[in-house]
């Protein structure tokens, strides 16, 4: 246990005082996450024995739980869902960029496109599934219709809003130095931009995520389907495995496309606070 | 023609999409055989008889209502836990990382076991509110008393202001947007939660309205439904920003 760690390095402290040592220790930021999500767990662990398995699973049946989901096979039920995302998110990224281009780079862009891009995001889209179900039925075109539906909006806001935000005090320098319209994109415009949609991207990928969860819980299918079963049978150390995953699944893909933006835009990485912004 | 304010090219153009959109709508919605997708001569009229009998407006104010009860509990929570996260450093290194997660997960995975912890009536859709609204309200707070500038503390400190005037006079005025900010985009999570809690927790307000369009294939009636879900959430969140604009007034400038 993590926190019996402290207390014996403590021990081993001999030539200060236990507390000093403590004290000492305590600004650690590893040994403070260990203590303090030691408690969590403990606390967990107490809370799920003394209400049982049926109510509240325990730190170590939910731990379990993971070896009960790869016998069962639920990991190829979950891979399934992902894929879905995938290709969901993947097609909300690839036409997002150039909408989201059109809609921050042309003031007629804007105003063909502007009050229907904010007509979307003052919808919930939650209220969109009904409609989807009767128009693309249960299967990959409905998952991936919702996935797109959640995720290509973020995509497009922030595109559109790195758009708006190059300087054109930078451009019209550029142009008095004789650059070319080619060279003011690809030296000015771009790399301004470039931040803006990995931001949106991120943002689309956990709304990707919140997407394919709803849209698999409304029609009882896939991942969705499965955490239904679970909930109804009281299988509820699989099911905080799976939700375990799921958080996972969101974390995982979020810092895979931070790596990637530090990569490509050293200078713009971590600048872009992952927010929501206003559509126009 | 020049009205100050309004660039009427723009104008003409935006008139023009829209008009553009639901001709094309019309036309292609009143193709014989087309079902799924009615056109708008038949929507609005579904959207006005939904309106007038008091079914869509009643249930839009039961949503609604779940939406503030809950918000009103995440804003409490989200916005002390963010002041406290945001000054204890050992709270801020625990914490952050558990936050950021539950940030970034769909909370609607809880839908299906919410119900042993809450119930399934109004406590369970409260509750589901909640978990929507809190965090980013929690993040933003948090954000806010992050970028306070130290030079700022430092200077009224060294005139000797004590911990509460820097708290009053520094940190706070430069905090506030971000804590408003953060409860307008809690705002609209919260009509997210309330409608997600609607149809999916407990079937019932604007939930039953488009379950039953939808379950009798009444399409104009779902699509009034959709509308007006869309029309509601302008609103709600043209209210908030409004609220938040009204709140920073004394900055002197806005700041959107």
């Amino acid at each position: 246990m993590v926190d019996a760690r402290a207390l014996s390095q403590t021990r081993r402290g001999a030539s200060a005082s236990a507390l000093g040592t403590a004290g000492r220790l305590w600004r650690y930021k590893w040994i403070q996450r260990g203590v303090v999500w030691g408690i969590i767990v403990v606390a967990w662990q107490t809370f799920g024995l003394i209400r049982g398995p049926f109510y509240f699973p325990t730190f170590t049946d939910t731990i379990l739980g993971f070896v009960r989901l790869v016998v069962e096979g639920d990991l190829i039920v979950m891979a399934a869902s992902l894929q879905q995302l995938l290709v969901g998110f993947a097609l909300a990224v690839v036409i997002g960029i150039p909408v989201g281009l059109i809609l921050g780079g042309s003031r007629s862009g804007e105003a063909v496109l502007g009050h229907y891009i904010n007509a979307w995001y003052v919808t919930s889209k939650e209220a969109l599934l009904p409609l989807m179900i009767i128009l693309l039925g249960v299967g990959f075109e409905y998952r991936v219709g919702i996935v797109f539906a959640f995720s290509a909006l973020y995509v497009i806001v922030n595109v559109a809003t790195g758009m708006r935000d190059v300087s054109p005090s930078l451009i019209e320098t550029a142009r008095s130095f004789g650059a070319s319209r080619r060279q003011v994109i690809v030296k000015i415009a771009l790399p301004s931009v470039v931040p803006f949609m990995f931001a949106g991207i991120r943002l689309g990928y956990g709304f990707a995520i919140k997407g394919m969860v709803i849209a698999e819980l409304w029609v009882l299918g896939g991942t969705g389907g499965l955490l239904a079963d679970l909930a109804l049978q009281r299988e509820l150390d699989r099911y905080f495995a799976i939700a375990l995953i799921i958080a996972l699944v969101g974390v995982a893909g979020s810092s895979i496309i931070r790596t990637l933006e530090r990569h490509i835009t050293p200078w713009g990485a971590g600048a872009m606070r992952t927010t929501e912004r206003r559509a126009v | 023609m020049r009205i100050p304010g309004v660039d009427v090219r723009f104008a003409i153009i935006r008139i023009a999409s829209t008009a553009a959109l639901f001709t094309a709508w019309e036309w292609y919605g009143s193709q014989p055989g087309q079902f799924a997708l009615p056109p708008p001569s038949k929507v609005f009229p579904a959207l006005v008889e939904s309106i007038v009998d008091g079914g869509l407006v009643q249930a839009a104010i039961g949503t609604l209502w779940v939406g503030a009860v809950g918000f009103s509990i995440a804003a409490v929570l989200g916005v002390t836990l963010g002041l406290v996260i945001a000054n204890v450093s050992w709270a801020d290194n625990t914490l952050t990382p558990l936050v950021n997660a539950a940030y970034a997960a769909p909370i609607t995975m809880l839908v299906p076991i919410i119900g042993i912890y809450t119930g399934l009536g109004f406590t369970g859709k409260v509750t589901l509110v909640v978990l929507f609204a809190f965090f980013v309200i929690l993040i933003n707070t948090e954000a806010g008393v992050r970028q306070v500038r130290e030079d700022l503390v430092e200077t009224a400190r060294s005139f000797e202001a004590s911990r509460i005037q820097i708290a009053r006079h520094v940190m706070l005025p430069s905090t506030m947007p971000f804590i408003l900010n953060g409860l307008r985009l809690g705002v609209g999570r919260a009509v997210r939660g309330a409608i997600v809690a609607e149809l999916l927790l407990l079937v019932s307000n604007l939930g039953l309205f488009l379950i039953r369009a939808g379950a009798t294939f009444n399409m104009p009636r779902l699509m009034a439904g959709i509308f007006f879900t869309m029309l509601m959430g302008y609103a709600v969140m043209w209210f908030a920003g409004y609220l938040e604009r009204r709140s920073l007034r004394w900055r002197g400038e806005a700041t959107y």
